[in-house]
């Protein structure tokens, strides 16, 4: 019997369409083990700003991450870029999304990490630490800045805001491409986080996902949790040897729990150094503001402390800002940053407070007058029975 | 000393415990009488089993009903000497975890009433036994929604939360209603529950008194 050619050619056909369909839905790379580079190049906190083109990140090293939401690429697949500088650790995430940010009742997506000691593997394990970006149970409104968390389901705020930096979207169409930039301490000083040993062997787990379906993003449909893809993190002992040496110290903690509508005061312990001056900027300025500080003429150590105001700030916003000190050996800088919290931990309004009063009180009168129908309906009942 | 979170971590673990027996209980009481109801005679074990357990889930659910109202009352302390008040104050999802424990105990407390009142005898009829098993299991439904706040309170998550997903329940902001509908709320349930109570009174008088244990009336004449 002679073959019907055209079924043939027809099968054939679909079948290299089929491969044709599978190979351009290319699936997520597997799960990488890495060691995070020490780098002596000083990093500008203006340069974590979401820009893949702003920051010096050729000495990093990058390398393509599966995300846990388990989607096909171009989602499911992100290029990492990480170093350290002994101090603090620089983060550099470029990937995609199937929504734009808009706005927390608009199409939105965010991007999140958990991270953690490499034995506490899994999603949403006690004693991991995340940061976060365009979740909008955090973020109401752009710039996108992090949003540091503990590993929670749903992660919760920590008190102590310790990472900076700022994710950016660009794109007219899907895929959106989005990058989020960011720095943290190795060693925060806070009890949420998690501490990094920087010493080539001790390995951290880490666990980067987007959501775009719902739960703090909107108008999607990638979920975060599909799959467990357990990374690998190390970080490369530092040498400070290498990094710029300065006779001038700077001694400064930055505040923590500024509230909006209040002013910030930073103070700093200065060694060999005889006037200096505070740089900042908001989340929403362009350039750096120039503010001079006061020397206290009090000791501390060898140094002596110094202090100024910077403004008021009206709305939630994460401040970076530089302590430039100098005298006659020379000068330097040195960048810090601060968060403006939106909710203190006292941020409950008198009104909030009030309604939700009002809400106990009628919870109980309805839960009370419930009971009382049916205390009545059972006396009635049983009598009716002769009980 | 002992951290008083530890004993608050006891002292919730025990009245959990307890209420969750009381919610098991009941269940087993109301599969026993609905076998006994429905299905008596057709298999002659399951009988037995049905008897036995509905001898041993009502005792075991009222026990364990007194002592979860207990226990939760001494968590209630432990845990305000654990935290600072203010701190407590300031937390939204602390004060989720106290209306819905608020709710909760109520209903537990309403269902120690109605068992110390009515005794035994709560079960004697279709429409009490049911009503009475509604209360206790909302009582531990919300008692297990109340855990699961908690949980997120000490940063573990909980293993519900895919089900609080999906039915759209952030524990993390402050849930409250409009004072409007708290202050309708106020007003309308009572007076909608005596209203209940006076139609149920005035049914009482029309039907007359209740038929006499051997089945006859105490009507004259």
């Amino acid at each position: 019997m002679a073959l019907p050619v055209r079924r043939v050619a027809a099968v054939a056909g679909g079948l290299l369409a089929l491969l044709a369909l599978v190979a351009a839905i290319r699936a997520p790379v597997a799960p990488v083990s890495l060691t995070v580079p020490f780098s002596a190049t000083p990093f500008a906190d203006a340069d974590l700003d979401g820009d893949p083109a702003t920051g010096t990140w050729a000495d990093a090293i990058s390398a393509a991450i599966p995300l846990e939401n388990g989607a096909p690429d171009p989602y499911g697949t992100a290029t990492l870029f990480a170093k350290h500088d002994g101090t603090y650790a620089y983060f550099r995430v470029d990937g995609a999304s199937d929504v734009p940010w808009t706005g927390p009742s608009g199409e939105h997506f965010w991007f999140g990490v958990l991270f953690a000691p490499a034995s506490v593997t899994g999603h949403h394990r006690s004693g991991q630490d995340g940061v976060f970006f365009g979740d909008s149970a955090y973020t109401s409104a752009e710039p996108l800045l992090a949003v540091d968390t503990d590993g929670g389901r749903p992660p919760l705020v920590d008190a102590s805001q310790d990472t900076l930096g700022t994710m950016r979207v660009t794109g007219s169409a899907a895929p959106y491409a989005f990058t989020a930039e960011w720095k943290r301490k190795l060693v925060t000083g806070d009890a949420a986080d998690v501490g990094i040993v920087a010493d080539n062997t001790t390995a951290y787990a880490l666990y980067a996902s987007t959501d775009s379906d719902g739960g703090g993003s909107n108008g999607g449909t990638v979920a975060h949790n599909a799959v467990t893809n357990d990374n690998v993190v190390r970080f490369e002992t530092a040498r400070p040897w290498e990094l710029p040496t300065s006779a001038i110290g700077i001694a400064h903690d930055p505040p923590e729990g500024v509230a909006p509508g209040v002013q910030i005061y930073v103070s700093a312990t200065l060694t060999n150094a005889t006037r200096a001056t505070v740089l900042w900027r908001n989340s929403t300025m362009a350039a750096d503001e120039r503010v001079p500080m006061t020397n206290l003429s009090r000791a501390d150590g060898t140094g002596w402390v110094y202090a100024a105001w910077l403004p008021a700030q009206p709305t939630p916003t994460q401040i970076r800002y530089g302590i430039d000190a100098s005298g006659p050996q020379g000068s330097r800088v040195e960048s810090f940053f601060l968060t403006v919290a939106g909710s203190s931990p006292s941020g409950i309004t008198p009104e909030e407070n009030g309604a939700w009063l009002l809400t106990v009180a009628s919870s109980l009168a309805m839960s009370v007058s419930v009971m009382a129908v049916l205390y009545w309906y059972v006396g009635r009942r049983l009598r009716r029975e002769g009980r | 000393m002992v951290d008083p979170r530890v004993i608050h971590s006891i002292t919730i673990e025990a009245c959990t415990g307890f209420l969750l027996l009381a919610g098991a209980a009941v269940i087993v009481k109301l599969g026993s009488d609905w076998w006994m109801r429905n299905l008596r005679g057709r298999v002659t074990r399951f009988d037995r089993w049905a008897i036995a357990a509905s001898r041993f889930a009502e005792p075991a659910s009222y026990f364990a009903l007194v002592a979860g109202v207990i226990a939760t009352f001494v968590s209630m302390v432990t845990g305000s000497l654990a935290w600072p008040a203010d701190q407590l104050a300031a937390s939204e999802t602390v004060r989720n975890k106290i209306l819905i424990t608020t709710i909760s105990q109520s209903l537990f407390i309403g269902a120690v009433v109605l068992r110390f009142h009515y005794r035994f005898e709560l079960w004697m009829t279709r429409g009490t036994g049911v009503a009475f098993a509604v209360l206790v299991l909302s009582g531990t439904a919300l008692m297990i929604l109340q855990n699961s706040v908690a949980g997120h309170l000490a940063g573990k998550g909980s293993l519900i939360d895919d089900f609080l997903q999906w039915f759209g329940i952030n524990t993390h902001p402050m849930w409250a209603f409009p004072a409007w509908a708290s202050l309708t709320i106020l007003v309308a349930f009572p007076l909608a529950a005596a209203a209940v109570g006076l139609g149920l009174r005035r049914q009482a008088r029309r039907l007359g008194p209740a038929p006499s244990p051997s089945g006859g009336t105490n009507t004259a004449g």
